[in-house]
């Protein structure tokens, strides 16, 4: 039975070890602090700022208060984020 | 000026990174000069990726309709014996996972990775290498399949001595693009897109070299077979996808992602319990106990990362669901998201006991499959190649009415797909268990959802030409409908008219 299985441990370790090495890694390396600001890393220069036209009034107001006075635009101009 | 701009803010960004310090990148970011800048790093290769992946996904639609029609009308095509079922249901399979939805991958991983990484992509001549030589192999284990020469396992059937060493190098150098511009990157704090891209290659090489090695016999071959299919779909497949809608579905909706924290714990989860998942696909086979019971506490222990990654993906656009008449690309990629919810939670009920008692053996499996690699995995993509495409070739999709169509056929079609082939699935497994009833009755029982599911392969079929047709429009499009600068895509209502 285990000749038959030393194989399945073997990958299973060759895949499993090498995240925790990364997590332990990533742990040490300050990857998990500060999350907030990593969650928002993908966005461009003012693209949180522009009104989305589908959002409610309430979900406009808690923008605000987050990055601040939202910009008028030109025109449609959340668009170029879609 | 907005590059003087942007040099000054790299500059900013590069030595915060290289002085080691926690810098807030949020408050540093790129303009869209910026993005366009990057997009034209991996300009070639990503179009190349998407153009080769469309083509494919033609060419694999093309051989599931005929392998579809067979169980409908046996003699169809019989006459010919490269058009046989032996040989179309595979060369179906590995032209859709290797050929579309790989290709398509790589594309959108060369694209992600210098926006998210804010350098520019490193070896792009070595990845557009990479994705030729790929689909070079891909194209000789297909011609070979058709020819009747086979490995014999499940998704494992291309030549392993003419095409997989191709498609390893071919990985190999997209991969070493991708590490080599992970290790130029401009910011400290990896984004969970990253993480999931990055992992992506080396486990796909892994399992890959593992599967095709030719040393495993019996059991222990059954064995590997299921432990890469089943961490093809799960380390690959689901991975860059998952790190696609982690990217588009805030930036497109508006706001970060719900809980970035879930995200994390989506992925580590997935890292560190996935791999043993395979074998539970082997339920009922002569296999050593602790494999299977290993395999289904490993399967049920996945309901964390899956809860985590639908929850979050949930909160994200909870309360803004109107987006989706504004952006394509945000309504495939919702389905997409949901899709992988209900496709885990529908693998992890498979992996108990009782249920594969019934499903094993029957069509359940295909549907299964199809709502892991349709639903989820080619919704994803397409919702990435709507909004990637006009970015990199600066021109706006010609038509509303073709997308709503594309998303209209292929969306009711895999509705359609799924449903009715699960259910015949049980039904058919319900009756093989029966001892009063004979194997021909279990075949009876099947035939009807078998025949809906060709009308969905049709349905899904015009659905694929009609966005094929719609890229060829695109890139064929005249200059003189370039949008002004920033440029803004797609936003008229898909499936909700404006106000």
């Amino acid at each position: 039975m285990f000749a038959n299985s030393i194989s399945v441990i073997l990958l299973g370790l060759i895949i499993g070890l090498p995240p925790l090495l990364f997590l332990a890694w990533g742990l040490r390396n300050g990857q998990f602090e500060n999350l907030d600001e990593t969650s928002e890393a993908i966005f461009e220069e003012e693209e949180l700022r522009y009104l989305r036209p589908w959002e409610k009034p309430r979900q406009v107001s808690e923008r605000m208060q987050k990055y601040g006075k939202l910009l008028p635009a030109q025109p449609e101009g959340w668009r170029k984020w879609l | 000026m907005a590059v003087e701009g942007s040099t000054r803010q790299e500059n900013v960004v590069d030595n915060a990174t290289r002085s080691g310090s926690v810098i807030d990148h949020s408050k540093v970011r790129v303009n869209v000069a910026q993005a366009a800048r990057l997009d034209r790093s991996s300009r070639l290769p990503v179009l190349v990726g998407f153009t080769l992946a469309i083509i494919w996904l033609l060419e694999g639609t093309l051989l599931g309709d005929i392998a579809s029609f067979k169980f409908d009308f046996p003699d169809f095509l019989g006459s010919q014996e490269y058009l046989t079922f032996g040989r179309v249901r595979p060369a179906h399979l590995n032209a859709m996972i290797y050929g579309w939805a790989s290709s398509a991958m790589f594309a959108v991983s060369l694209w992600m990775m210098p926006r998210l990484c804010r350098t520019e992509l490193r070896w792009p001549g070595i990845a557009l290498g990479g994705i030729i030589v790929w689909n070079i192999g891909v194209y000789i284990g297909i011609i070979l399949l058709l020819a009747g020469v086979t490995d014999g396992l499940e998704w494992l059937e291309m030549d392993n001595r003419m095409a997989d060493p191709l498609l390893v190098i071919g990985a190999a150098m997209v991969g070493a693009s991708i590490w080599r511009t992970l290790a130029a990157r401009n910011v400290h704090h990896l984004y969970v897109s990253v993480w999931y891209v990055a992992a992506s290659y080396p486990w796909l090489a892994i399992i890959f070299i593992a599967g095709n090695l030719p040393i495993f016999q019996g059991v222990e071959s059954a064995a590997i077979n299921w432990f890469y299919g089943h961490n093809a779909l799960g380390l690959w497949l689901t991975t860059i996808n998952l790190g696609l809608i982690y990217y588009l579905l805030p930036k497109i909706v508006g706001r970060p992602i719900y809980s970035y924290w879930l995200s994390l714990i989506g992925f580590w989860g997935l890292a560190l319990f996935y791999s043993l998942n395979g074998m539970h696909h082997l339920i009922g086979g002569p296999m050593p106990s602790w494999m299977i019971a290993t395999s289904i506490t490993a399967s049920i222990l996945m309901v964390i990362p899956v809860v985590a990654v639908g929850i979050n993906q949930h909160m994200t656009i909870a309360g803004r669901f109107g987006a989706l008449r504004y952006s394509p690309a945000l309504t495939f990629l919702v389905l997409a998201a949901m899709a992988y919810t209900a496709v885990s939670l529908q693998g992890i009920l498979t992996a108990l006991v009782n249920v594969n008692r019934v499903t094993h053996f029957t069509h359940w499996t295909i549907a299964h499959s199809h709502l892991g690699v349709y639903m989820f995995v080619t919704m994803s993509l397409f919702g990435g190649i709507y909004y990637i495409l006009p970015r990199l070739i600066g021109r706006e999709w010609p038509s509303a009415n073709m997308i709503r169509a594309h998303f209209l056929l292929v969306g009711l079609g895999m509705v359609i797909y799924v449903v009715t082939l699960g259910g015949g699935g049980v039904m058919q497994g319900l009756r093989m268990l029966d001892p009063t009833l004979p194997f021909q009755a279990s075949v009876e029982a099947a035939k009807p959802w078998l025949l809906t599911r060709s009308f969905a392969a049709v349905l899904i079929s015009i659905g694929h030409v009609i966005f094929a047709a719609h890229a060829l429009m695109l890139v064929m499009r005249g200059r003189s409908s370039v949008p002004e600068d920033p440029p803004f895509f797609f936003v008229r209502p898909v499936l909700v008219r404006n106000g």
